[in-house]
């Protein structure tokens, strides 16, 4: 198999996975967000600046990711 | 995707750039504003606070007064009271003593009266017996002796007079 | 936004240029001129500093903005003044939310930071128009400036000692001299991962925005290239809205993390 069949199939499924794994993150962290807003509801814009940060964080992975496709997309032509 | 090291530096300089004009012109100013509205409001409030407790002084000063000035007219009003209380118990007085004295000048008079009578009586009944012993014994009794012999007998009769 | 754009004869290059080098892009002004004049040298200039050119397109508006909005400054503020003391009082309060008491000397960096931030994400929505900030050395730049403002920051609070002592993970014990060999480093890759990652997320997701735009544009003017005329359908507009919401969310998330760096940096009270 040439290296750029192998960066075709790879790039897009390291994407994916990585895209998988935030999503699952983010989702619980959405949720426990949700949870802690619906049981005190006062203090909902500080949950929300962490909520929003933490996603900050956990998204960069997929963006770290992303990244990575873009520098290695140039090489699979 | 390589870095390209002078877009990078005009980059930075452009930021900064932008962070001296919006510093100068967005952030300076408008900070400034927002201190000054603050404080403006602080002060009002501060005023404000002042002026209501002053206000508070006031009506307490003006409701003390109204008590001062309530329990003065009551207090005039006991006075009155008591006044006209003791100008009627004068009066009461008065009527009484002068009722007394009314009666006591008419008991006087009645007595006075009574004496008066009791002295016109007697003199009547003494002319009057006179009058008739006289035309009785016309000729020889002298006078004296008669007055004499009348009087004896008013005298009796008035002790006579005086048992009932 | 972008259907305003697909009147433009030029969208079809969007078409061909979906297999060319680098990710997809929307043509912007840039392009275009460098398309019709690449052999002149004021487009191969402009070429090369497209983002810088968009940036200082970007820092004259706001220059305009913030000067026509201060220039008779009002008791009772109406319209542009109304909207500027909204912004930087909001931003104001955000910052000294996290930092507290001292943090009114870095609101300017910070918000400006933001606004600046802002309006470039926003900036590539405009058609004709393209976001500097989905260029990875505009990124860098911001998270240099900011990592450089931090360390200097802290030496200037701390002290050279306290900064080091900083680094060192604030040994107090025999425990915590025996692990500064390990926090050291530590503490050096974490401060150097800092503008990395802030550069590389902000990057990321605005050129994952503007790309995820562009490849629906480029499918819109596909579907109907039968028809040889310079339409397209506008598919990727439900995308434009995703685009704002990423682009206020970034800029955030850069503005309060930069601002959370800061208050790491900044001596805490509890020591």
């Amino acid at each position: 198999m040439p290296f750029q069949s192998a960066l075709g199939f790879a790039v897009p499924l390291a994407v994916a996975i990585a895209a998988l794994g935030s999503a699952i993150g983010l989702g619980r962290m959405g949720a426990a967000a949700m949870e802690a807003i619906g049981r005190q509801p006062e203090a909902a814009s500080k949950i929300q600046l962490a909520m929003i940060i933490g996603f900050a964080f956990v998204e960069a992975l997929t963006i770290y990711a992303l990244v990575t496709m873009f520098i290695l997309q140039g090489k699979i032509s | 995707m390589e870095l390209d090291y002078g877009q990078i530096v005009a980059q930075i300089i452009g930021f900064l750039v932008v962070l001296w004009i919006m510093n100068r012109f967005a952030w300076k100013p408008f900070l400034k504003i927002l201190d000054d509205r603050k404080a403006r409001i602080q002060t009002d409030l501060a005023d404000a606070e002042g002026k209501r407790a002053g206000a508070e002084k006031l009506e307490q000063q003006y409701q003390e007064k109204l008590r001062e000035i309530d329990a003065e007219a009551r207090a005039r009003i006991q006075a009155a009271v008591k006044n006209a209380e003791k100008i009627a118990a004068e009066i009461k007085d008065e009527a009484r003593q002068d009722v007394k004295g009314i009666l006591d000048r008419a008991r006087d008079e009645i007595e006075r009266d009574k004496a008066e009578a009791l002295v016109a009586l007697r003199n009547d009944v003494v002319s009057m017996a006179l009058r008739a012993s006289e035309k009785v014994l016309k000729e020889n009794l002298d006078e004296t002796r008669h007055r004499k012999a009348i009087a004896d007998f008013v005298k009796n009769m008035e002790s006579i007079d005086e048992q009932p | 936004m972008h259907l305003l754009l697909n009147v433009f004869p030029v969208v079809m290059t969007v078409a061909e240029r979906a297999g060319a080098e680098g990710p997809p892009e929307v043509p912007n002004i840039v392009t275009i001129l460098y398309d019709q004049f690449s052999s002149y040298g004021f487009a191969q200039f402009l070429h090369h500093w497209e983002n810088v050119f968009f940036s200082v397109l970007i820092a004259i508006l706001l220059g305009v903005v913030s000067y026509v909005a201060s220039r008779r400054p009002a008791v009772i503020p109406r319209g542009l003044q109304n909207f500027m003391e909204w912004v930087v009082e909001g931003l104001n309060s955000f910052v000294c939310g996290i930092l507290g008491r001292e943090g009114s000397r870095y609101v300017p960096f910070l918000g400006t930071l933001f606004i600046y931030i802002l309006c470039m994400n926003l900036f590539g929505l405009i058609p004709g128009m393209k976001s500097p900030s989905s260029s990875i050395d505009t990124t860098a730049a911001l998270a240099i400036t900011v990592f450089a403002y931090v360390q200097y920051t802290g030496v200037r609070r701390l002290g050279i000692l306290g900064y080091l002592d900083h680094f060192a993970g604030n040994p107090r014990d025999v425990i915590g001299i025996l692990l500064v060999p390990l926090m050291f480093p530590l503490h050096i890759i974490s401060e150097l991962a800092k503008p990395l990652s802030l550069s590389l997320r902000l990057f990321g997701n605005i050129l994952g925005e503007d790309v995820l735009i562009a490849v629906f544009v480029g499918l819109g003017v596909t579907m109907v290239a039968f028809l040889h005329l310079p339409v397209g359908i506008p598919l990727h507009f439900p995308f434009v809205f995703l685009a704002m919401l990423t682009s206020v969310v970034q800029a955030l998330v850069f503005a309060s993390l930069s601002t959370i760096y800061f208050l790491m940096m900044l001596p805490h009270e509890e020591h």
